[in-house]
């Protein structure tokens, strides 16, 4: 019996709300303890520290500028082509960053999806042309 | 140069910016050439993928960082995947978009490759242009199966006596070269390419010689070897040096096969060096443990016969239905003091059709190339050899066989009897016959003539430590008297009586001439 698989059974249990989180706490416990695996503990609480983090990043979209964007011109953009279709993901959160780098447009980046239309990329991709053409 | 920038004006004008959609992960960890990461869900086994390394950069910094730093799937768990970092892993960071190519590991393939020195990604490492092909050949491959293929009956030769007089290899084999560090190892494989010089052009096989896991400057001499010797027009070399990372030094050979591959397929004859497939097994024991697979015997992973086994499958002799064409690899294989026991060696040897054994003692007492003719095998055997050299050289074998076992009671020389005396004696020239410099591969036909007339007994009262003078003058001889003799052999690859005589007669002539060269 791995740590992760502790860890995504009570991640799992505590989403479905089924039982109460100080009862979930103490049954867990005894259940690992009783299947001889207490010194596993350690380790189940960092796979759940990942397993939320990545659930997290799942309902996070991030969008990257070269100027700073409010949230109506994020959700704005996040409305229209290509990132209306690219992305898939049923996402709660968004958050909106700076990139001086991106040289202009935007870069949407979700865990799972990247949409690039900066002018960084497309400078990059004329570069390539021009050098192996 | 107006031209020039007249081209490049219609192409910045023509070019239209795309939006890229992709599907992405993220390098959770990375660290001693391996990434692991999340997110890539649809990544298959050995697929490449590319680290975005210009990410958070300039762009002037990304253009001047250059060529895509990619990846390679090899261990697909349950939330991650764990990448191989196939460059400088200096360049990854946590955090870093990592894309999936879709492609399994690929090399370019094509004539464009010969000449030149290659990494296992294909980029050049000779200071020469780019390589640019038409094809690429997917590194991994399935084998052929037994249907596709035809029995090995084509001799490769080596320029070598010891070796092409009694562990002769075919087109088609796979023969293992194998012996403790400094014994000829790498020497028998150049002077196989160089010997190939001596070969008609149309027949003339592909080589292909990767160092894995070798130094640089072995690499550089070699490469200068072949150069001055013009055999570099008809061989391709792959390297991935002992600074190389182990992803790279793992792949190298597997490259290798499949730029052979590519000859093979368009019917052609190749030679594919593996120089060693011990560095080999080490780097993939390093990659292996780093990946966290469990260890096995002395900590190699549990498929290390597997990653010997299906490189070494895909030599292969094709029927004429596919093409005719031959794969034959040369793995080597370096021993720890002498031990064909230990666990890599007992591997490859079970693996390919023979090997040929070099030992130090051999060598040290000055018998070079040092094979043990006793435990050396080919299994293709005299079906891998010319007419002529299967007349010269089938007592060859069993009279060294003979010469070995009578050696102990050499030192009581005064009590044998004249039959063993001879035996001996006999034993004594055919060993010095045997000898040969390096990097002085001979034409078969001059194999088998001197083979001949050494086993004719037209030269047992040869001075043992002139044998080399004397083979040297016996051959210019032949060239500028007797040429119609090895041009018989050479046309024919068969011993006819008039050549037989004509051997005989040049090898009188020689010792009426050279008296010196005989008697004790």
């Amino acid at each position: 019996m791995r740590a992760s698989y502790y860890a995504q059974a009570f991640h799992d249990l505590a989403l479905s709300g089924k039982i109460g989180e100080e009862t979930l706490v103490k049954q867990f416990v005894a259940t690992v303890a009783a299947n001889g695996h207490k010194h596993l503990l350690l380790q189940i609480v960092r796979s759940l520290e990942r397993i939320m983090r990545r659930e997290a990043k799942k309902e996070t979209i991030e969008v990257f500028s070269t100027k700073e964007l409010s949230q109506s011109e994020v959700g704005a953009l996040l409305k229209n082509e290509p990132f209306k279709h690219a992305l898939s993901a049923k996402h709660k959160k968004v958050l909106g960053k700076t990139d001086d780098t991106l040289v202009g447009g935007v870069v949407v980046r979700t865990s799972r999806e990247k949409v690039d239309t900066s002018h960084k990329r497309a400078l990059m991709d004329l570069y390539q042309s021009l050098v192996s053409g | 140069m107006e031209h020039i920038v007249e081209k490049l004006k219609k192409q910045i004008v023509a070019f239209a910016p795309k939006a890229h959609s992709e599907k992405v992960g993220t390098v959770v960890s990375a660290g001693d050439g391996i990434a692991e990461v999340e997110g890539l869900d649809d990544v298959m086994m050995a697929e490449m993928v590319s680290f975005d390394t210009s990410e958070g950069k300039p762009l002037a910094d990304a253009l001047e960082d250059g060529g895509e730093l990619l990846g390679m799937a090899l261990n697909l768990e349950e939330d991650t995947a764990k990448v191989v970092i196939l460059g400088d892993a200096q360049k990854v960071r946590e955090g870093m978009t990592v894309k999936a190519t879709g492609n399994i590991l690929s090399i370019p393939v094509g004539k464009e490759l010969i000449g030149r020195v290659i990494d296992p990604l294909g980029v050049a490492q000779d200071g020469g242009l780019p390589i640019k092909t038409e094809k690429r050949n997917p590194i991994e491959r399935k084998a052929y199966g037994v249907i596709e293929r035809k029995s090995v009956s084509t001799p490769l030769h080596t320029g070598i006596k010891a070796i092409d007089g009694m562990i002769p290899i075919g087109r088609g084999q796979r023969e293992l070269i194998i012996g403790d560090r400094q014994t000829g190892k790498t020497v028998i494989a150049i002077d196989t390419i160089l010997n190939q010089l001596n070969e008609a052009k149309e027949s003339r096989p592909i080589c292909i010689y990767v160092a894995i896991g070798q130094k640089d400057s072995k690499v550089a001499r070699i490469v200068k070897q072949l150069k001055d010797k013009g055999a570099m027009e008809y061989t391709i070399v792959v390297s991935a040096s002992v600074s190389a990372p182990a992803a790279l030094q793992f792949l190298a050979p597997f490259a290798g096969a499949a730029i052979g591959e590519y000859f093979m397929d368009q019917g052609k004859d190749a030679l594919v060096i593996y120089d060693d497939l011990s560095k080999h097994a080490i780097a993939y024991r390093q990659m292996s443990l780093l990946m966290r697979r469990p260890p096995g015997r002395e900590a190699y992973p549990g498929d290390i016969f597997y990653l010997h086994s299906r490189l070494l499958e895909r030599a292969a002799r094709l029927s004429d239905k596919m093409g005719g064409g031959s794969l034959t690899a040369l793995p080597i294989i370096e021993t720890q003091e002498g031990d064909v026991s230990a666990y890599i060696p007992t591997n490859v040897i079970s693996i390919t059709d023979g090997q040929i054994y070099l030992e130090s003692d051999l060598f040290n007492k000055g018998i070079r190339p040092g094979i043990n003719v006793g435990i050396s095998v080919s299994r293709v055997g005299s079906s891998a050899q010319t007419k002529a050299m299967k007349k010269v050289a089938g007592k060859l074998r069993l009279e060294l066989a003979q010469f070995r076992e009578l050696e102990a009671f050499v030192q009581f020389s005064s009590d044998l009897d004249d039959d063993t005396k001879k035996r001996i004696e006999k034993g004594k020239l055919m060993v010095e016959v045997l000898k040969q410099d390096k990097h002085v591969p001979l034409p078969f036909e001059k194999q088998v003539a001197m083979i001949y007339v050494a086993g004719a007994d037209l030269f047992n009262d040869a001075n043992k430590s002139r044998v080399a003078e004397l083979e040297a003058k016996f051959f210019a001889l032949l060239e500028s008297q007797y040429p119609e003799a090895l041009t018989g052999i050479a046309k024919t690859c068969d011993l006819s009586e008039e050549t037989q005589v004509l051997l005989k007669s040049a090898a009188t002539a020689l010792k009426k001439a050279n008296p010196e060269l005989f008697g004790k």
